[in-house]
């Protein structure tokens, strides 16, 4: 409910103002149906071509990174892991900036087999750094959270190094800029943007919400899952992929996008409840809420400049990430 | 019938954890694991749980290895309680003692799994504790809801099998027998509750489960184990009725502690008192 309010909304705001009624009236045009509101053609180009799919695809990357912190977390069994934070966005970045590269190289950036390029290397390069992450920070049975921070910081900062590295040697506007990949934005949006990332978010949110029971058998420990008769190597090779899917779509769509991850899991469990489905269905729905409303500061804030969306997240969750750590102090020292 | 580690040895490069262990516990028995630290009380949970490859040696649930058995089917059969009291996330002492239904209804409890975790945490004497958050309970709260969580797993199947939604092989297996591995369950217990918890499964044994408890407290396995079997150095020193294994000049080796072993005023089992050195 909130989110359909939400996507209206920033349907209609910008340097174009779109009324509802205006929005409604030019949807059901479309489809070749009369109302008595009347619109601009301006009006109609702006919401079809730009606002919609910007829209939609701020809304299925809020999902995608949401889900992706519900996975990681689930994983490390601590609400402090952010994929955005520890390496797996950089890694995607990287990937998804290599992948562009290729596209480019091979003459099919902007169609169709680029952006599935691009999104699957994104995705690749996510698992990689999510498998280096893991390795580093597991030990028989056990994950060390604090080892899994601060790996995922010097991993992170590795891959952002590497992904200037890359950019500065492509020389190509295509590749996009630093910024863009370490802070994400959504100006540059288009429709493929949009089916490619649902295809991809919606099934992985639904996977994961299967998994969801045995999530929370993991909650209890490796070995206590394993003897509720859990296959835990299964479960983690499972939900690493499905971390790497959100990630790395989330990525090639809009680059980073920080904090998410980390704010919503945690606030739907505090207001929804703790069973792994809930939360994973519930961060689906409040993530992309969340980021359409982000989005929509984002770009009215400081109008006409726009803000990297990025900006705006980390300005809330980095203190609440501090916040978090506060209250999980005595948990971490332990 | 029967749950039983056959001559087990675990081997840590040169440590030797385990050296040739046999244990056997039947459906409706209560048996003991005592010894000292580092006695390997642990490390034969772990084998019977299927933690630990031994070798040589083979851990055999109704005669067929616990390594061939398929996960799920296992987790039918035998629950476990470990000394580890960490559980992630908020989840609260009803969620938390709800997982050890899992196994039946692989993520979506039924009516019956919630009555059967609401009279188990009434009987661990957590009933009031139920929609606290687990990590913010004390030690011994959270020792007691663990206990509930664990015997939830292999308890109280056969009732909740009249649902159609039980899993196809927990009822197929509803009739066969089921057992329980715990590790210290009673350590952070005040007096009353370790009887709680005692009483209670013994009761669950008395109904057909197999336990084995490894119980630092020599007077609570007097007073609710069929057997005590007796271990040092990763060895089986004595094993037998509470009256054959507890023996003053046994105890005081094993444990390296003068013991006083007397007959208990008014009940029919021995009581053991360690007496410091003068």
């Amino acid at each position: 409910m909130l989110l359909v309010v939400a996507v209206v909304v920033a349907m209609g705001i910008g340097t174009v103002a779109i009324a509802p009624v205006e929005i409604a009236a030019i949807l059901l045009g479309g489809i070749g149906l009369e109302t008595p509101w009347a619109y601009s053609e301006q009006q109609e180009t702006v919401l079809t071509a730009i606002r919609i799919p910007r829209v939609l695809a701020t809304a299925l990357v809020g999902a995608a990174w949401a889900t992706a912190g519900v996975a990681m977390q689930g994983l490390y069994r601590t609400p402090l892991a952010d994929p955005a934070l520890v390496g797996l966005g950089a890694g995607a970045a990287l990937g998804a900036a290599l992948g562009t590269a290729a596209a480019v190289a091979l003459g099919i950036v902007a169609e169709l087999a680029g952006n599935v390029l691009v999104a699957g290397a994104a995705v690749g390069a996510a698992f990689a750094a999510g498998a280096v992450v893991y390795r580093v920070a597991s030990a028989s049975g056990r994950v060390m959270v604090a080892t899994m921070l601060l790996a995922g910081l010097a991993l992170s900062a590795f891959l952002v190094a590497l992904t200037a590295l890359v950019l500065a040697a492509g020389r190509t506007p295509e590749l996009g800029s630093v910024a863009f990949w370490t802070l994400g934005s959504f100006s540059g949006v288009v429709g493929a943007d949009v089916l490619l990332a649902a295809l991809v978010v919606g099934p992985a949110v639904l996977v994961l919400a299967r998994l969801g029971p045995r999530l929370d058998a993991l909650a209890l420990g490796e070995s206590e899952a394993g003897h509720l008769g859990i296959d835990v190597g299964r479960l983690t090779v499972q939900v690493s992929v499905i971390l790497a899917i959100l990630t790395g779509a989330a990525v090639a769509v809009a680059g980073v996008v920080a904090f998410v991850a980390l704010m919503v899991p945690a606030v739907v469990r505090a207001w929804v409840g703790r069973p792994h489905r809930v939360v994973t269905i519930g961060s689906a729905m409040l993530g992309a809420t969340f980021l359409v409303v982000a989005d929509v500061l984002a770009r009215s804030l400081l109008s006409p400049t726009e803000l990297s969306i990025g900006v705006l997240t980390t300005l809330l969750g980095a203190p609440f990430f501090l916040w978090l750590l506060l209250r999980q102090r005595g948990l971490l020292a332990a | 019938m029967s749950f039983r580690a056959d001559g087990v040895s675990v081997r840590i490069g040169s440590t030797t954890l385990l050296d040739d262990v046999s244990v056997e516990v039947r459906p409706g028995e209560v048996v003991a694991v005592a010894g000292p630290n580092g006695a390997g009380k642990s490390t034969l949970i772990g084998v019977l749980a299927g933690d630990r490859r031994p070798s040589p040696g083979a851990v055999m649930l109704a005669e067929r290895a616990v390594a061939e058995w398929p996960r799920l089917e296992l987790a039918h059969r035998r629950a476990v309680m470990s000394t580890d009291r960490t559980v992630a996330f908020s989840f609260t002492a009803e969620e938390v003692a709800l997982m050890g239904r899992l196994p039946l209804h692989g993520g979506d409890p039924t009516e019956a799994d919630r009555r059967v975790i609401g009279d188990l945490l009434a009987a661990v004497d957590c009933a009031h504790l139920a929609h606290r958050v687990f990590a913010t309970l004390s030690t011994g709260e959270r020792q007691r809801v663990s206990l509930a969580r664990a015997i939830a797993q292999v308890s109280d199947v056969t009732g909740a099998i009249a649902d159609a939604r039980r899993h196809a092989d927990a009822r197929r297996h509803a009739s066969d027998e089921r057992y329980l591995l715990l590790d210290e369950p009673t350590s952070s217990l005040d007096p009353a509750h370790q009887h709680v918890a005692m009483r209670l499964l013994r009761n669950e044994a008395n109904r057909g489960l197999g336990v084995l408890a490894v119980l630092h407290d020599l007077n609570l396995a007097a007073a609710y184990a069929d057997r005590i079997v007796l271990m040092a150095r990763g060895r089986i020193v004595a094993s037998g009725s509470p009256a054959e294994v507890l023996r003053a000049d046994l105890l005081a080796s094993v444990f390296d502690i003068p013991m006083l072993v007397i007959p208990h005023p008014h009940l029919s089992h021995p009581l053991v008192i360690a007496e410091p050195r003068s």
